[in-house]
């Protein structure tokens, strides 16, 4: 496992200056825009990164070799969403950093700290989307997946809100959701990534241990 | 080290039907036609394809069972893939210090050095001698009791891969425990290493001979078309048409240098008994009855 997360760690090292470049990217965004967006574009950004070392992995018939290495699918899978949750944090510090820097009218610290934690939590549950997806189909393939899979995502947004509209029970249901609050939605979201990832996980194994190169 | 028995692979126009054996100690080559199956057996036994049928052991284990303490005793180099080209060697040498436990960090940087390999440089950036050499370097870094080697020498010069061969030679001279299972379409690097070949065509090993007996016993008689008629073919393994009359294989060299004291007659080495055991005919039952 600590072979790999070296690897990977060294193959995003390599790409230091377009890290540079978009770190002052997050910077425009925070102080010239809206801090909060800066905040999710690095997490995003941090996550995206992470999972281009799939590609890595893939471009040029790199997994036949890589395979010999002494670890077994099942590490190499786990070490993906290990190294992909500890980008993602790191992305979210990063982000919320810089978002503490700026002082905006009307935003609290515990509403930036709040904001670090859902949009963590929403990039976990992108990376437990695009993850298995990226793993099974490789990354050109796998791009084509994830837009048909975000496009089936926002068909289904579309008819629930549909529904809620027009259906009072299920504006009732949206109503008692709302009556969770903040912290409540939150700690469902909490739970959801915390599900999701690990459906993601035992998906991601299977394709692996079922891949061959 | 290595056992393979009955393992089979079915492709859409292709089938691996293989059983081999790579001992303590030995090193084992693997020769074969380009698209014969060479490649298809080492990602067999490295587990990279999941074989129908038989199975395969190293170190006495069931592949499937083999874990990652396992594949610490496993260099492998292989002929199309390697390390990112994202990456230089100054990266490499993290990423194996914490695979391998027995990694000799000092001594592959060393390696590195003599055979002139760029440190800084982007593994992508380099020519093919250059990745091979370094593939290589690799695979024997880190004590492994068992090289698996696909087309080690495959794009490196004449004196590169003297050299190369030199240091798997010292690998073997280091612990006599150890084996390699080697692939090469230069037969004359494998003449020099191995203990043991397997020529392998159509998915099938169609030749297991020890180097020796390769190199000592077998023979190809040069004969004329009525030369050839008069031959006793009993002990003729392949015979194959040519301008000047028939190209024979033979393993009984002594017997048909005793009888037929005027016949040409050259000694055998991998590429002839390739191209007379893949291209040859087969003498067949009556023909070997002929005197």
């Amino acid at each position: 496992m600590r072979g790999l997360l070296v690897k990977d760690l060294r193959l995003i090292l390599q790409q230091k200056r377009i890290w540079l470049i978009l770190i002052i990217m997050a910077l425009f965004f925070t102080f010239a825009q809206n801090g909060m967006f800066g905040l999710f574009y690095m997490a995003m950004l941090a996550m995206m990164f992470s999972i281009s070392t799939v590609s890595y992995d893939e471009y040029d018939n790199g997994y036949p070799f890589l395979m010999t290495l002494p670890f077994d699918r099942r590490t190499y899978v786990r070490e993906k969403y290990l190294f992909c949750a500890m980008m993602s944090v790191g992305g979210c510090l990063a982000g919320s950093i810089i978002n503490m820097l700026k002082t905006e009218e009307g935003t609290g610290l515990e509403e930036k700290l709040m904001a670090t934690g859902v949009y963590l939590l929403v990039t976990i549950l992108a990376a437990a989307v695009i993850l298995p997806l990226q793993l099974k189909f490789g990354a050109e393939q796998g791009r084509i997946y994830l837009f048909l899979v975000i496009a089936g995502l926002a068909l289904a947004g579309g008819a629930f809100m549909h529904l809620f509209q027009k259906d009072a029970s299920l504006s009732g249901a949206l109503e008692a959701v709302s009556g969770l609050g903040v912290r409540g939605i939150v700690g469902c979201l909490a739970g959801a990534a915390v599900l999701l990832t690990l459906l993601s996980y035992c998906i991601s194994v299977r394709v692996m241990e079922k891949k061959e190169f | 080290m290595i056992a393979v028995n009955n393992v089979k692979k079915r492709y859409k126009d292709f089938c691996l039907d293989i059983s081999m054996e790579v001992k303590r100690g030995c090193i084992t080559g693997l020769v074969g036609k380009n698209g014969a199956g060479k490649s298809s057996t080492f990602k067999a036994i490295l587990g990279l394809i999941r074989p129908e049928s038989g199975d395969i052991r190293i170190f006495g284990k069931e592949l499937r069972e083999l874990g990652g303490a396992d594949k610490q005793s496993i260099g492998v180099s292989l002929v199309e893939s390697g390390f990112s080209g994202e990456l230089t060697v100054k990266d490499v040498v993290p990423v194996l210090r914490s695979f391998y436990r027995n990694f000799e960090e000092k001594r592959f940087l060393e390696q590195c050095a003599a055979f002139e390999i760029p440190m800084n440089k982007k593994i992508k950036t380099f020519s093919t001698g250059m990745k091979a050499k370094l593939k290589v370097l690799a695979a024997v870094s880190h004590k492994a009791s068992l090289l698996i080697l696909d087309e080690p020498t495959s794009g490196l010069d004449v004196m590169a891969r003297n050299e190369l061969l030199d240091i798997l030679r010292g690998y073997m001279e280091e612990d006599e425990g150890r084996s390699i299972l080697i692939s090469s379409h230069i037969s004359s690097d494998l003449e020099g290493l191995c203990d043991d070949i397997y020529l392998i065509d159509h998915g099938k090993m169609i030749l297991h001979e020890d180097i020796c007996t390769l190199l000592d016993e077998y023979g190809v008689l040069k004969a004329g078309e009525e030369e050839f008629q008069k031959l006793d073919k009993r002990y003729l393994l392949r015979y194959k048409k040519e301008s000047f009359g028939y190209l024979c294989l033979t393993r009984e060299k002594q017997f048909y240098a005793d009888n037929y004291p005027g016949i040409v007659m050259e000694k055998g080495n991998i590429d002839e008994v390739m191209l007379l055991m893949i291209g040859g005919l087969p003498v067949s039952a009556e023909a070997g009855r002929e005197v």
